[in-house]
């Protein structure tokens, strides 16, 4: 028999199951943690196997380099303690520093970084060119290796420190052993972080914790070079809708906003227990590539009509609306940076690119501009490119899809589907100087085949030349005849601001976002 | 009975037989070439031919589909083309999220919309009627990211009662699972609470003039009494499988409300993989979503055994 003492207790024990069911959240970690909202999902983990920036960030967390580069564009040692280059610039010696060593507790050795470097060189376009002139490696002993080159190459250790994709990390010899055309998936490197492969959901969510084995450099942080010194326990990268992430960053439950898309800077500024702040100076770059395979931009005349029609203000006021967030320059390599420079730059004149047309005999065959509706930068610049075009007298025609479809007909090159205009918004790392910078090269083989055999021969002697400055003429006179060519329409730098918490701390100003020297307060 | 259920799963092979043909063939002639996103702009043409040849993607097309099926059969769904992750690993870590929300999603509009429905149907040509023919046209037609920015809005920002984004999974506590999915559920409901609001007052007011039930309320039986047990079971075919429908499309087709509220569940898996042209989780995923509907659509067959004795009787068919 049920009495009433029995209901009562069972009653009020029925009410108490909610509240202790509901409002049980995990109990806090007694690590430190930060959790980032990073600029796309990560899907591949392997940074030689896939160009992809995600995943060439993902390597600067497992991974560690030979080389890096500083705030100042400057390449300097990381794994490497010293080095020694030969006069001639044929033979380059590297020594390690003490104490490296992978996730599994195996030491970093000769062995390892050469097999890397030619698993990198493999798959990397300035990695094929200096293996395309090495001689071969040379395993002095442990620590110590050696690159000899059958003739001299003034890249080298910008080739070993080169934070554009592919980046050439270290990896055990084993895991390098793999064909570049397959993927590593087992995570060992060297790096100040380690992958936590069970907590991984591709697409989604991936989590490091800090190599408590990394001995760093003895020196500040600067861009991706100097002390890697890590001081929060747990990194946890999430991707979210960009409104999703704002929404958490306001609440607090994400620390670190990798580039908000411009139009929601306003409201991360208004909020006030948040920073948005410029970390990396260098930016990126508005690229407008023709197709010169196709008519009638095949013909000069009608190219040199394009440049002239482009005012890349409005391409970047449109995108970023803030004129502190972008430069305007019409060099091809990054304002700032050592070669730029505004000889043969292309000013805005529409009545010379009208004029030109009529010269060239334009016919007004359709100019198809491809679109990526799914990229914001894409969908942008190639939407304001299509207005001033018109403007200038070109019929023109947009053609959107997603980026995977573009990029495929990009590459295929069909006549039956021809296309004239893509846009790209490249990091300036890639940019550099005239063999990084593939919108320069003259030989003919990259997405929009631009080719002029006296570039290629000053790109060779770029490469050969050990003074600064007189490479820099090269870079520029490489410049100047890519821009009256009409290789690619080179629209200024313009610079995506991260967005954090107050509580974090220390974030290194680098072209690539990374975890290392960032504290958390509370 | 179980020869009607034997006879529905047999029945479901061909068709799923015919979806993974036309899933294999469509991605086939689709424009985009997951070997060449891979390899990236500076490719040459011989590393992408060798990274085609590396995922078997230059076979020709009939061998690689016998080769895939024959793996599918057995079991073995393959892996990610960009991840390496066997696609079994990357749908089992996908289906707590997607599963939990459907589940909190169709208890809530199940509780929500049938009362509503029959309240409007009871109260026909009423205001209430009128009022909840507004809440649902309202519910049809605000976007479901607008909804949830707004919820978000409300509840996390402003009042801060409830995170705005983010799957707690099971293992963490059943409550704070929970509570990650109110604002989620809540959004997503909005529209099949109004079809199934609308759906179900129209079901119910064509069996309230039917004569059996003006005879039941000229016997004197109780208003409730007649709803419940004579009005809803005979209303109850057309709700339910509307409720099957409403399942089926929430296990494969939420990207936007996983999107906005960050719960990494199965549709924003096929989304990602749809755009990264990551041909075998498409395929894996297209089969898995064929198989549920086929699943879903013979639970709510059963189903109707439950309302009508003539279902239960002749297992399906008239003899």
């Amino acid at each position: 028999m049920i009495t009433r003492r029995v209901f009562t207790a069972a009653s009020l024990a029925g009410l108490a199951a909610p509240a202790l069911w509901l409002g049980t959240k995990p109990a806090a970690a007694q690590e430190s943690v930060l959790r980032a909202k990073v600029i796309a999902d990560l899907q591949s983990l392997d940074p030689v196997w896939t160009t992809a920036y995600i995943t060439r960030n993902h390597g600067y967390m497992v991974f560690d380099t030979l080389f890096g580069m500083d705030a100042d564009q400057q390449f300097q040692p990381q794994m490497v303690d010293t080095y020694e280059v030969s006069d001639d610039l044929k033979l380059y010696t590297f020594t390690l520093r003490d104490s490296l060593a992978f996730h599994d507790g195996a030491p970093v050795t000769s062995e390892d970084c050469i097999a890397s470097l030619r698993r990198w060189g493999a798959k990397d376009a300035l990695g094929s060119k200096l293996l395309a002139v090495m001689d071969d490696f040379e395993t002095v002993d442990d620590k110590t290796f050696r690159i000899k080159l059958k003739q001299p190459w003034s890249l080298v250790i910008p080739a070993l420190g080169k934070v554009g994709s592919t980046v050439p990390f270290i990896m055990p010899a084993r895991l390098a052993a793999t064909p570049a055309t397959e993927q590593v998936t087992e995570m060992v490197g060297s790096g100040p972080f380690r992958f936590v492969a069970d907590e991984y959901v591709p697409g989604a969510k991936a989590v490091y914790v800090r190599n408590d084995d990394y001995v760093a450099r003895d020196e500040p942080p600067s861009g991706t070079a100097g002390g890697k010194v890590v001081n929060i326990e747990r990194v946890e990268w999430h991707f979210l809708d960009d409104v999703t992430a704002m929404n958490a960053l306001q609440l607090g439950e994400i620390d670190f906003f990798e580039e908000p898309s411009p139009e929601i800077l306003p409201v991360l500024r208004a909020m006030g227990n948040l920073t948005v702040e410029v970390t990396n100076p260098l930016g990126l770059q508005l690229v407008i590539r023709p197709n010169h395979t196709q008519a009638p931009f095949d013909n000069v005349k009608v190219r040199q009509a394009f440049m002239a029609a482009i005012n890349p203000q409005e391409h970047l006021l449109t995108y970023v609306n803030d004129p502190e967030l972008f430069t305007q320059s019409g060099s091809a390599y990054p304002a700032g940076s050592p070669y730029s420079t505004e000889d043969g730059a292309v000013s805005y004149d529409p009545e010379r690119a009208k004029a030109l047309l009529e010269e060239a005999g334009y016919d007004g065959t359709p100019i198809i501009v491809l679109q990526a509706t799914n990229i914001a930068t894409n969908r942008i610049f190639s939407t304001v490119t299509a207005e001033q075009l018109r403007k200038a007298g070109f019929n023109v025609q947009v053609e959107a899809s997603d980026f995977g479809t573009m990029f495929g007909r990009a590459l295929k090159n069909d006549p039956a589907q021809p296309w004239h205009l893509i846009h790209f918004a490249n990091i300036g790392p890639d940019m550099l100087d005239p063999v990084i910078n593939r919108m320069v090269w003259g030989s003919g083989d990259y997405l929009g085949w631009a080719k002029d055999d006296e570039i290629v021969g000053w790109q060779a002697a770029f490469l050969a030349e050990p003074d600064f400055e007189k490479r820099k003429d090269f870079a520029t006179q490489i410049q100047v005849k890519a821009l009256d060519l009409g290789f690619y329409f080179p629209g200024g730098m313009f610079r995506q601001p991260y967005a954090f918490a107050n509580t974090v701390q220390g974030v290194v100003t680098s072209p690539v976002p990374v975890y290392w020297n960032l504290t958390k307060a509370g | 009975m179980l020869g009607y259920l034997i006879r529905r799963t047999l029945a479901a092979i061909p068709v799923l037989l015919l979806v993974a043909v036309a899933v294999f063939s469509l991605l086939e002639f689709s424009p985009g070439d997951p070997a060449e996103l891979i390899a990236g702009d500076t490719a040459t043409p011989q590393q992408i031919a060798a990274i085609r040849e590396a995922l078997m993607l230059d076979r020709p097309l009939i061998p690689r589909f016998a080769a895939w099926f024959g793996a599918i059969v057995q079991g073995d769904l393959g892996v990610s083309l960009f991840s390496r992750v066997p696609i079994a690993t990357l749908i089992a870590q996908r289906l707590e999220p997607t599963l939990m929300l459907a589940a909190t999603t169709l208890t809530l509009v199940i509780i929500v919309s049938v009362p509503l429905g029959i309240l409007a149907a009871v109260r026909e040509g009423t205001i209430l009627d009128r009022l909840v023919g507004i809440f649902a046209a309202l519910c049809f037609s605000v976007p479901v990211f607008i909804v949830g920015y707004g919820l978000v809005g409300i509840f996390s920002l402003k009042l801060g009662w409830l995170p705005s984004q983010g799957y707690v999974p099971l293992s963490q506590g059943v409550g704070a699972c929970l509570r990650s999915l109110v604002l989620p559920s809540l959004t997503l409901g909005g529209v099949y609470i109004a079809l199934i609001t609308r759906v179900t007052r129209a079901s119910v007011l064509e069996v309230l003039n039917e004569d059996y039930l003006r005879t039941a309320r000229a016997k004197g039986v109780p208003s409730f009494w007649i709803l419940l047990r004579h009005a809803l079971p005979n209303a109850a075919i057309p709700i339910v499988t509307v409720i099957g429908f409403g399942l089926g499309a929430m296990l494969g087709g939420v990207v936007v409300t996983e999107t906005v509220f960050n719960l990494p569940g199965l549709g924003r898996l096929t989304s990602e993989s749809i755009l990264r042209r990551d041909y075998p989780v498409i395929q894996a995923l297209t089969l898995l979503f064929a198989a549920v509907y086929v699943l879903v659509n013979l639970l709510v067959d059963l189903s109707y055994g439950l309302f009508d004795p003539r279902v239960r009787q002749w297992g399906g068919r008239r003899s």
